[in-house]
Formats: C-alpha cells, structure tokens, sequence
C-alpha cells in the first residue's frame, strides 16, 4: 500500500579502499545491502551511492535521504537528471507509471579543485560500441569491467563466462597498454530486487545509471569516464544514455561522459574491424548458451557476424565462427526482431551492406529478417514476396477472415449476396 | 584535412572586456565583437562558439590559431553530430548542417579555485526571473544588446537602454551585480539580413548566449541560460536538453536551466515575488514606448497566464483586464507556442476561470486546425484537467442521469454518448435513427458504456419508447435545460476519470436547423463537457440534414463545437455541402440516413396486384414542421387518392401509418380528420398501422402489396421506398423540399412524387398513375427501386465501415495469428498453397476490405 509521501533512505554508507557499500532503504521494500567492489586502490566518491538509488526511488517518488556529503555539482543536477527522466519516462513503451520526482536531501562537501590525474577511463565489455570508443579516443588510458551487469551471477549459463570474458579482456587491455579495472556489483538488485523477470525500472532505462555509479565508484582515478551508446545520434531515442545525459553525474572533478553518438553501428564496426587485439576479443553475446563466449546463433551475434562479413572481416575474427553458412543465414533471416531500435540497426546493417559488397545470399537473408521484424513491428502493410509462401498465405487468409475489417463489412457482404440471389 | 570550404577565426583580439575576430565563414567575412564594461579576460573559445553553427551551414573545416580549452576542443565535435542530426528534422526547409572539423591548439588545463559566483542570462522575462529565483547561490545577471534587440530594428531604437534601466533597478532590489554586453554576432549567422540567414536564429541563440557566457566566463563559476521549454515538450533545436553543456570548459560550467518547469509553472512560481510584480517585461513591442503592451501575443499569453494562476491584478507592469476576444482570435504560428497555450489552458481550467478557458479553447481548437493537427490534439502524454462547467447562463443547461448510471459513468471505462434527433418523445424515424446509431456501437470491441441524450421532460415517455426499440439502451442521460441540479431520482452527471476514451456521436436527422439547432447544439456543448476531459474524445456525426442558411449563420463556438467532428456526415447532398463549408477538419460526405442501419433488415416487399383493390399506404399529419396549411394539406392527400382511383377504375382502399405517437403528440386525430375527407370521396381505411422499429420485421407484409404509399414523414417514405414501392412525400416547406431532393435523388425518382399541397392534386394524381398502372413503366419502376434501395443500403455500410474505423482507432488492432512456417514441397501442399493465394488475393481486392483501408491504415499508424 502507498502513503502519500514515500521516503527512501541511503544509510550506513561504507567507503573504503576498493570498496564502497550502502544500505538502500526503497519505499515498500526490504533494506537491501548494495556493494561496489574493485581491486584497485581509490576511495569512491559518496554520490556513486546516489546515482544507483536515484532511479528505482523515482518509481514512486517522496524523498531520498542520505548523511554523506557529496559534490554539490550532483546535487544540483540530479534535479535536471529526474526531470529528463521523469519527462522521458511518459514516453516509454513499457506501460509502466511514469516515474516521480524524488526530493533529494544530501550535505554537500567543499568543493575543492583537484589536479588532473591525465587518466581517462571507458567502460569495456569487448563489444562493438566500447571498442569503438576504445580506439576512437585517444587519450584512454583505463578501461573498466563491470560484473554484476550484463553478466549476473545468478544465471546458470553464464556460470565461469565473466572470468573467461575478463581474460580475454585483460589481455586484450594488455596488448593495447591500457589498464583493465574489474569491478564487481551487486547494484541490478536494486531495480530488479524480484529477478529480471520483474523490474522495478527497466533495465534499457537504467544501465546507464549503473554505469555512472561505477564511474563515481572509481571516479578519483580518473578525469573523465567516457559510457558507449548503443545509437547515433541520428537514431538516438528517450531512454538511456541519450542526449549526453550521463554528463549530469559528472562532479566537479571529474567528468562523465556518453560516447559513441557520432558514428552508426555499421561505421563502428568498420572502425574497429582491422584491429587485431579486436579480432582475438569482440564478444557481442549475451544468451552464452553453455558459457558460449559469443554463440554464434543469436540475433546479436548474427547481425554481428553478418555486418563482419559484409566488409570481409569475419574469417579473420576468432571469437566467431568463421563463415556465415547457408544454415546461420536461414537463422539469421529467421531472427524476431522485437524492438523498434534493434530494426533500426539491422536496417542500418543492411543499407550498409547494399552499399558495400555484392552477396546474394546475405542481402536475401537481411531483406527477410528485415521484412519480418518490418511486419512485426507494424511498419509495413503488404506482404513481400519472400512472404509470399505458402503457410504465410494461408495465415493470412486467416488473418483477414479474423480481422476486424472483415467483421464490420459483414452487412455489406449480405447485402451482395441478396443481390446475387 | 576536409575536403569542404576551408573557414576561419582569424585576427583574434583579446583585452579585459573585449573580444573581437574576423568569422569568414559561410562565404562571408564580418568582424565579429563582444564589448563589455565588466574587465575580464574573454576565453577564446568564444569565438568557435560563436563561429561554429554558421560554419556548419556549408561543412568543410575551420581553423583559429588562439588556443582553446582541451574539454570545448572534444565536446565542440558531439555538439555538432547532435546539431547534425537534429537539423534534419527541423522544419525550416533548410539543407541539414554538414559538420566541420575544428583545427585549434589547446591549452594546458588550468586549476582554478572556485570564485563562488554564479550568473544568469536575464531579461526580465518570465524564463529569465525564474531561472533567476530558483536558483539562490546565484550573484550576477547578465543582460545581453544585439541578441534579440537589434539596433537595426527602427521600432526598437532606445529599447535597449530602457530595458537595461529597467534590469539595472531589478538587479539592485535584488542585490544582484547586472553585467551588460554589447555584440554584432548576429551579423554573422544573419550576414545579409534575417531574411535568408546562415543558421536560423531559433537555432542559433543558444551559440549567442553560450558564446556570451564564454565571454564573461573568467568572472563565474558557472551560468545559467534560462530555456523556455520544459523537458517533456522540449524541441530538438537551440538550448534543449542540457546541450550547451558541451560548451563548458575545465573551469566554467554553462548549464542549460529551467527544464523542469512548464511555462506556467515558471509564472505561478514568480508571481508572488515584489520585485517580478513591479518590473516582469515581456513585451517586444513597445509601441510608445509601452513596458508591456498588453496587446502583443507574448503580453497576452503572459497575462492569461497570470489570470489563469490568480495573478494578473497584482502585477503592475500589464493592464488588470484582459480582452478575451483578442485571445480567442489569437493566432498560434507554431506548435511549440502551440503546446504553451495548451498549457494555459489547462491553468484555466486548473483556476476555474471560464470565461478566460473559453477564450483560450477557440484559439487553441482554431489554431490546431491550421496547424493540420487532429481534432482532441494535445502534445503533453498526460491528461490535463477536464474543462469546467459553464457558468448557468439563461438556456445553458446540463445532463442528468439516474445514480447507477452516473456510477457506471465514473467507473473510467470508455463512454460514447450520443444526441440526435431521438429526445424521448415516440417518433418512429427518430427511434429508428437511435436505433441504428446503437446497434452499430454495439459492433465497437472497446465496449463503451452507451448514453443517448434524451430531454429530461420526456423521461417517462422514453421509459415505454425504450421498448420499441430493436438495440434498447441500458442507460441514458437526460438533458435538463434550465440546469437543474436533479432531484427525482436523478443526480448531476460527473465527467468519466480523466483519460478514459470516449465518443461523442452526433447520429441523424434533421435537426440542424432554425426550429431544434440550438437546443440540438446546447445538449452537444453539455455532452462537450463530460467528454472533454477524455485521454482521446473521438467526435463523429452521420445522418445530418442541415439546413444551410442556419448553419452559415452559427457564431464562431457553435461553428467550433461542429468543427471539432471528424466526420460530419450528411443524408442529403445539400447538407453534406453546407457542412463542408463549415471548414471541419474532418470529411463531410454523404452518409445516407441512419435509420438504413435498422431498415437492412426489412427485406422485399410483395408486388401489388395488377386488378382489384388498389392498396395505398398513407402516413398523413398536420404537424406545423410539416406543413403550416394542414387544411390544404388533407383535402390534396385525399383528392389525389380520389383521383388516382378514378384514373385506375378501381376501388382504393387506403392502409393509414402513425409514425408520431405519444401522450405528448398523437398523430390520430389528425387522421380521423382525413379518414373523414377520404369517407367523403368513398376511401375506405383500413385500421392504423402504428411503425415502430421493433417491428421491423413485420413492415413489408404490412406495407408490401401497395401500389403507392403517400407521406408526410422523411421516415415513412423512406421505409417505404427500400421496400421498393412508389413513394411520394409532401413538400409543403423548404424543410420538406430539402427532405424530398434527397429521397428522390437517392431513389432514382421523377419530380411529381414530390408534390406540394397547393398544387392541382388532380394533375399529381395524372402524373403519378402511370407508374402505377402502366405495367411496362411499373416493372422498370419497381426494378428501378429495387437497385436504388441496394445502392441505399450499400452506402450505409460504407458509412458505418468509415464511422467504425474512427470510432476503433485506439481500440487494439487486430492480433491476427502469425505466419507459420512453410509446409513442405508436396503437390499437396502447393495446391492448398495456390488456393489459399487466389482466397486471399479476392479478399484483398473485395469492396470489404477496400473500404476498410482506412481502419488498417490508422492501426498501422499507430504501431509505430
């Protein structure tokens, strides 16, 4: 039952080398003990605990109370944070409330300037987005992986995957001279404290939350950290780290910023496709079937593969099956698409494809998927030809006699047949 | 480096309080300044800011040789790639910006105490004043000449020392420090005047600002730069979400303010404050130099405002009343002042002041419509509040309903209420109108809870009309016209929880005219009030006789509250023209008369015998709708039976109809009078044959056989003709005229079945017999009939498909079951294959599915 006005509390924050916990009191709920943990030496700034909170708080709103001073710049911009959230949050497609502001009562601590460090960090899974930022700036000098994220410990089948994915990850950070952070966390109980299955908040809306409490948590080490973006900002939408909107977690001494938005995903992967360190290392996969590091056979893996085999790169990728064989091009065109955005991308992939090679049966194989996920996704009326087969056909003669089109022209149908008669 | 055109900052000069620059951008060379008596040392940055977006305009590159901070030198490249795309949506018909690659050494990063100072851009206006009080730490304002007011604009020569004075004092009551810079940087993204300007100033006064800032920015810490959206309806241009941000360097944060609060909020946030009561300026007008105004749509809109929130008459700086006409004519160019006006309005209602929400609804619903939104348009997801009640003015009144429905209604489920020409009293045309109107809802998947608006003073007549009905409502509304507030088991009607759908359904007939329009129209503007408050509120109308000089002369809200249909069907073409002419965003076709709904099901009537009695169906009636000289009118139906039995040689026998019967209006005497007339010329009567639709069935027994009926009512006759029998109505006045143009045009029929009462009944009689007697001319008649009542009834269908697919759009689409997967290659399974193809080609091309295109395209739309 809801009262009126919700509070939420952050307490009994601990902050100590390599570590940083908090006791997150969320209206309605059990205390949950939430942790952030890394090997490295660096003692968290407070508003790492904030940052984690602020979202699942906004699903009810009232007021989020915690004892530890943080940055008054956060302070003040949370505000700007929730109101773009709250006002993106009326937009989304999940037929949740949209979320409510959370008056946020926190000390803050005197500013003070801090020398540049000269480090610059980036969130690293191995996938296509953060190698793009990896090799597309410059001045990285860190690279940071989060388990606890993408890869929970809770599922059977990724059991083992994060510490293969870290190996590879390390020796991938090693060749490039890069420092590899690992970080681990518990911090996904805090939207999903009844499994993924039942989000308080909605994974897409808030990973990049997450990632800016991973930020804050290894923030010291750092001038700036730097989160990759799934889109363009041509295709950019309302949710996520959109719009440079992770800017606002940024403090006084270090910046945070969302990366990636000047390129599509087609042009990443071009950007990274020649890298060696990226061909020993490119792991997309999220399903890991038998602690796979990339199966090979998901939509992800097989977009992936395709765009790779669209510039002629895939045979030289490791982490992939080497050849996108007629029976992975039968599943790739077999593939659901049921998100608008990742239509966007395949569509991007294919548009990419017919401008750069010529291969029949991987532009038949995109043309169905496309087409698929197309009428899936209510973005095309008519059927193609590839749909013109004949289970389909007879579907949609079902359809029709179904539809309501058809119902409300009963009368008419009548109508002629008495005339006939 | 790029291969575009090669641009540059070139000749940068930096002094405290001064900075200046050649731009050669865009193909053009200015000298570029920013002056200021405040002396601090301008960071060059500045320049790229103020240089960058015009240099977009044609790509290439652009290099300055000052060194500039490392953190704008990076984020200068994400602040063009979202410029870049947002500029392929912008509405200005401009070729998208092309992103330009910035050459500029960088300077080492310096570590900077804080200075604790905070300044906002401020011009007295609504933004500024609340970017200004809500933020506490701040200690500087900055007031900028050349950015909106331009020395070259003759109407605001000296407006930028007045408005400075002005700032000056409300600086200093507020203990602020006020900064002035002056700049030409428009001469920049505007080199040959603002007509054709390099990057569109909607566009570009964020660069202005930012740029400005940058200019002050060794004196600040940070500064603000009050947005005038907020972030839910926030544009993908200028100052939006936080994007000047990108401008910040390693020691000044430039921050984009103000997005959580609306507009009006912003207002109702100020207004208290003494110092916005005495100095708030939102005029650009000036006109003799006018602080505000008053007139302007910025003086107004602000005004409304203060009004709306309770404010107006304690700020001094505007006039204390408002001239709701200059609002209700207002012209919104653009739907992003569009959406601040919904936002008054909303504050109208929200405040309870009626006579401001009116005039607020008329600009807002007429500028809608010339934007090309639809109809019920709102650009917030969600709901505002519904409108209020209208102040009881002499005629106004409001809808009543019985306890249980009023809960039904306040249940939150979907809700369809309809007015037409039904008003509890026993007419059979209007009852069968009802009736179509309620079978055809009841075909609806959203399952709306149905509400016929009935006049409250034929409550107990309607309790017995009820069960004629073949679709009997389970609820119903009463119209109460002085605006009772109940009593007798009645209560007050609450609108449904806001965000519930609802349909408001004007069904037919012919009402739209001097004698019932505007009760007609004040039942609809009571319906307005209970639907408006609707997530979406659908208005669709069919049936309509209207009559055109009525109608052309409807003020400005009644012509509105007709506008609002997104159907305006006609049963007659003469009415469907007079409601195109209403300018609705919607169509006006042709949609036939409802009541063909419920005569589908009448069937064919027997042919009449070629000897013996000659068998005439007659509805005969005096009322004064009909007829002003029913003496006339008697004595013509009767001589032109006389004469039509004298014509066959054969004994008449006339089958009289009552259509119109109740306590209030019985149809009887009237016909014993003629049944005396008749007895006078040897016609007999057979007993009255009462219509009423739940009889239906039973009609082309009881009237087939007829070699003619005579009518004095739209609905005998058409009743009459789709049973294919020879019709003629009297049109004894330009409404009946009106009534027998359409009838004969859709039946095919020559002009004598039309015959006015004061013409020579025994010439009716003479033309009319041949198509009776003749059996050559009969036959073509009769087949004749036959066709036009199919055409008849086709027509419905098509119209009920149309008013279905508006009235489904939200509902949800059909699921329709997924392909499976292909069979395998038998010959078998080619053959269902083919055979399956050649099934779904013919439905595809079938007048059903065709007609139902627009149902699908509008699901369609609304999946994506």
């Amino acid at each position: 039952m809801s009262t009126a006005h919700p509070r939420h509390e952050i307490r009994d924050l601990a902050v100590g080398p390599g570590e940083l916990s908090f006791e997150a009191r969320l209206h309605g709920r059990e205390p949950q003990r939430i942790w952030l943990r890394t090997g490295s030496e660096v003692e968290s700034y407070p508003e790492a605990a904030l940052a984690a909170t602020l979202m699942p708080a906004m699903r009810s709103g009232g007021t989020l109370t915690m004892g530890e001073a943080i940055s008054p710049r956060v302070l003040r911009l949370q505000r700007e944070f929730q109101g773009i959230q709250r006002a993106w949050s009326r937009e989304w497609v999940f037929d949740d409330p949209p979320l409510e502001e959370v008056e946020v009562r926190a000390p803050v601590r005197p500013v003070e300037p801090r020398q540049p460090t000269g480090r610059v960090a980036v969130f690293f899974s191995g996938g296509v987005d953060s190698w793009s930022t990896v090799l597309g700036e410059e001045d990285v000098t860190d690279l940071i992986f989060v388990r606890g994220l993408d890869i929970l410990p809770r599922f059977a089948h990724q059991e083992g995957l994060a510490d293969r994915v870290e190996e590879r990850l390390r020796e991938a950070a090693d060749a490039l001279g890069l420092q590899l952070h690992s970080v681990e966390t518990n911090v996904r109980d805090l939207s999903e404290p009844r499994g993924p299955g039942y989000p308080e908040i909605r994974w897409e809306s808030y990973y990049n939350s997450c990632l800016a409490a991973v930020a804050l948590f290894l923030g010291p080490l750092f001038d700036r950290v730097l989160i990759s973006t799934g889109l363009a900002y041509s295709n950019m939408s309302k949710i996520g780290a959109s719009w440079m909107v992770d800017q606002l977690w940024g403090n006084e001494s270090l910046e945070i910023a969302d990366a990636g938005g000047l390129l599509g995903r087609v042009a990443r992967v071009e950007r990274i496709a020649d890298h060696p360190v990226v061909q020993r290392s490119l792991r997309v996969c999220w399903h890991n079937p038998d602690g796979a590091y990339n199966c090979g056979r998901c939509r992800k893996c097989l977009v992936t593969m395709a765009t790779l085999e669209a510039i002629g790169r895939l045979s030289e990728f490791e982490t992939f099956p080497p050849e996108l064989g007629p029976e992975r091009l039968e599943l790739l065109a077999a593939q659901e698409v049921q998100e608008p955005l990742h239509l966007d991308l395949i569509e991007e992939a294919q548009a990419a494809m017919k401008r750069r090679v010529d291969k029949p049966e991987l532009a038949r194989a995109f043309e169905k998927l496309v087409a698929n996920g197309r009428r899936r996704l209510g973005r095309d009326d008519g059927p193609s030809e590839a749909e013109r087969e004949a289970a389909a056909t007879k579907a949609k003669l079902e359809e029709i006699l179904a539809s309501r089109s058809w119902r409300i022209t009963a009368p008419l149908r009548r109508l002629a047949a008495r005339g006939s008669r | 480096m790029n291969p575009g055109p090669q641009q540059e900052i070139a000749d940068l000069e930096i002094a405290p309080g001064l900075l200046a620059f050649d731009a050669r951008v865009g193909g053009f060379e200015r000298r570029v300044h920013f002056r200021s008596e405040t002396p601090v040392e301008p960071y060059a940055e500045a320049a790229l800011c103020t240089a960058l977006l015009p240099a977009m305009a044609g790509g290439g590159s652009l290099t300055m040789s000052e060194p500039i901070s490392p953190r704008v030198l990076r984020t200068q490249r994400e602040f063009q790639a979202i410029q870049r795309a947002w500029s392929l949506s912008w509405p200005f018909g401009d070729p998208p910006l092309a992103e330009v690659e910035v050459t500029a050494p960088v300077r080492p990063p310096e570590v900077r105490q804080p200075l604790g100072r905070v300044a906002a851009f401020f011009s007295g206006g609504v933004d500024s004043w609340s970017t200004v009080l809500e933020n506490p730490d701040l200690t500087d304002l900055i007031f900028v000449r050349g950015v909106d007011i331009l020395p070259r604009l003759p109407h605001q020569e000296g407006l930028a020392d007045r408005v400075e004075a002005q700032l000056r004092a409300a600086a200093e009551e507020l203990g602020l420090a006020l900064h002035t810079v002056e700049t030409n940087l428009r001469d920049l993204s505007e080199p040959t005047g603002p007509e054709r300007p390099l990057v569109r100033w909607e566009a570009y006064y964020g660069c202005a600002v930012t740029a400005v800032a940058l200019f002050l920015g060794r004196a600040f810490d940070r500064v603000l730069i009050a947005g005038d959206s907020d972030y839910e309806v926030m544009d993908t241009r200028g100052a939006a979400w936080m994007v000047d941000q990108l401008w910040s360097n390693e020691n000044l944060e430039i921050v984009d303010d103000g997005g959580r609060f609306s507009r009006v909020e912003r207002t109702e946030r100020i207004a208290s404050h003494p110092v916005v009561r005495r100095t708030l300026r939102v005029c650009w007008e000036n006109p003799e130099g006018a602080y505000n105004c008053g007139r302007c749509r910025k003086c107004l809109m602000t005004m409304a405002t203060l009004e709306a929130v309770g404010a107006l008459r304690e700020v001094e700086t505007f006039p204390d009343e408002i001239d709701l006409d200059a609002i209700a004519e207002i012209e919104i160019p653009v739907q992003v002042l569009l959406t601040l006006w919904e936002d008054v309005l909303d504050a109208s209602r929200r405040g309870g002041k009626r006579d401001l929400e009116r005039a607020v609804a008329e600009a807002v619903a007429a500028s809608q419509r010339r934007l090309g939104l639809p109809p019920g348009y709102r650009r917030r997801k969600l709901p505002g509040p519904p409108p209020s009640d209208r102040p009881r003015e002499p005629g106004a009144g409001g809808l009543l309903a019985t306890p249980e429905t009023a809960a039904a209604i306040a249940g939150g489920g979907p809700v369809a209420v309809l007015v037409g020409s039904y008003d509890g009293s026993g007419n059979y045309g209007d009852l069968a109108q009802l009736d179509a109107a309620l079978g055809l809802l009841e075909r609806l998947d959203s399952d709306p809870l149905v509400l016929p608006v009935v006049e409250r003073q034929f409550a107990a007549t309607h309790d017995s009309m009820a069960a004629e009905l073949i679709h009997r409502p389970e609820h119903v509304l009463y119209y109460d016209a002085g605006g009772d507030p109940g009593g007798e088991g009645l209560v007050p009607v609450e609108p449904p929880a806001a965000g519930a759908p609802a349909i408001s359904y004007l069904y037919g007939g012919g009402y739209l005219n001097p004698s019932w329009g505007e009760r007609k129209l004040a039942m609809l503007r009571a319906v307005e009030e209970l639907v408006a408050g609707a997530g979406r509120a659908v208005r669709v109308a069919s049936g309509q006789q209207v009559d055109p000089g009525w109608i052309g002369g409807l003020g400005s809200a009644e012509a509105e509250l007709l506008r609002r249909f997104e159907l305006l069907g006609a049963r007659d073409d003469a009415s469907a023209a007079a409601l195109s002419a209403l300018g609705a965003s919607g169509p006006a076709p042709n949609t036939g008369d409802d009541a063909v709904g419920v005569l589908d099901a009448i069937g064919t009537a027997p042919s009449p015998g070629l000897d013996g009695t000659l068998e005439v169906n007659v509805h005969f009636a005096e009322h004064e709708w009909v007829t002003d000289r029913p003496d006339s009118a008697r004595e013509f139906d009767a001589r032109l039976l006389a004469g039509l039995a004298e014509i066959a040689g054969r004994p008449l026998r006339v089958r009289p109809l009552l259509a119109y019967l109740d306590p209030r209006i019985d149809e009887k005497p009237g016909l014993e009078r003629f049944a005396a007339a008749c007895a006078e010329r040897g016609i007999e009567l057979a007993e009255p044959r009462v219509l009423r639709p739940a009889g239906i069935d039973r009609l082309a027994a009881d009237l087939g056989g007829a070699a003619l009926t005579v009518s004095s009512s739209y609905h005998v006759a058409l009743t009459s003709l789709l049973l294919a029998i020879p019709t003629a109505i009297l049109r004894d006045n330009g409404y009946y005229a009106q009534k027998a143009r359409g009838l004969l045009a859709d039946f095919g029929l020559p002009p004598e079945f039309a015959p006015r009462s004061d013409e020579d009944p025994a010439a009716a009689a003479a033309a009319i017999a041949p198509h009776l007697l003749d059996p050559e001319l009969r036959a073509r008649g009769r087949q004749g009939l036959e066709a036009a009542a199919a055409r008849v009834r086709e027509r419905r269908v098509e119209a009920e498909a149309t008013i279905l697919s508006l009235l489904s759009r939200d509902a949800p689409a059909s699921a329709g079951a997924a392909p499976a997967r292909a069979p395998g290659g038998s010959a078998e399974a080619e053959l269902r294959a083919a055979e399956a193809e050649a099934a779904v080609d013919e439905l595809l091309r079938s007048r059903s599915w065709r007609i139902t295109a627009p149902l699908r395209r509008l699901a369609s739309r609304r999946r994506r």
